[in-house]
């Protein structure tokens, strides 16, 4: 919640349309889901350099797979 | 640099009064050393006092072993949370964190506020006090909550595990009851949709 700072962001056209379409459907706009993916990114990253590890599971809870995070 | 959020009234529930209290959005080292030289010190005084595991339950310092000043340290350079202090006649009264990377149990794959700690200062609760001081702390950061959730695009969805004595106010505020969470200590699980934060932020 700190003061702002602007960048530009280089993106392929894939990257691009990912972006838009995950925008979209979670209704954030493309900055807000930029962000987020940061969030995400650094709570993971935290996680795993604890020596954690990364799991999903699925819904039935039958199947449990850890995600490699390299 | 923490900045104000704004000045909210609380009520004082000694004087019948109203007196403005400032909503921060950061926990500052002063809130740290308000919860280990005020809070900490009376409920480990109250709970001296205490015999049985029912009167600790019904003592409401369920939180006596929080460790802020840990979580302050640790996360200072996280952004994945975000944390709020409420200021009120000299002292801390309010004290709360927030993670921002959490999903919905109720729209799977929409992000929502997650509420990981807060507390209001003992003397501000029923059981700790049969005298509590201010009244409108946790309204005021469950506020502050919703409106971080709106601004990072969730639309005021919010998520918490109630620790059992909180369980009736988290009812009391809207918040829909999802369950116990059989992964998380078997606390039960709230979330407020965007419907349900909306309604609240209006009301309050």
């Amino acid at each position: 919640m700190s003061q702002k700072r602007t960048m530009t962001l280089n993106l392929s056209d894939r990257e691009m349309v990912v972006l838009e379409h995950l925008a979209g459907e979670k209704g954030l706009s493309k900055t807000q889901l930029v962000r987020q993916a940061l969030r995400l990114y650094q709570s993971v990253v935290e996680r795993i350099e604890r020596g954690d590890k990364l799991f999903f599971e699925d819904a039935d809870k039958t199947e449990k797979a850890e995600l490699m995070v390299l | 640099m923490r900045r104000s959020l704004g000045d909210w009234p609380l009520k004082n529930r000694h004087t019948d009064g109203e007196e403005w209290a400032t909503l921060y959005d950061a926990i500052a080292q002063n809130n740290v050393d308000d919860f280990e030289t005020r809070w900490k010190p009376a409920m480990e005084a109250k709970l001296a006092t205490l015999k049985t595991q029912e009167e600790v339950r019904k003592a409401n310092i369920q939180d006596v072993r929080w460790k802020w000043g840990d979580k302050y340290r640790d996360r200072s350079n996280r952004i994945d949370f975000e944390s709020f202090a409420v200021e009120c006649g000299g002292e801390t009264q309010g004290l709360m964190f927030v993670k921002t990377v959490a999903f919905s149990k109720i729209q799977l794959g929409y992000s929502i506020a997650y509420i990981d700690l807060v507390s209001t200062a003992p003397w501000n609760r029923w059981g700790f006090t049969d005298n509590p001081l201010y009244k409108g702390v946790g309204p005021l950061l469950l506020s502050a909550a919703v409106e971080l959730s709106i601004s990072h695009g969730f639309d005021g969805r919010l998520g918490l595990h109630a620790l059992p004595q909180s369980e009736g106010w988290y009812q009391s505020q809207g918040l829909t009851e999802i369950g116990p969470d059989t992964n998380y200590q078997n606390l039960v699980y709230f979330e407020f949709t965007a419907n349900d934060a909306k309604a609240y932020v209006t009301s309050n």
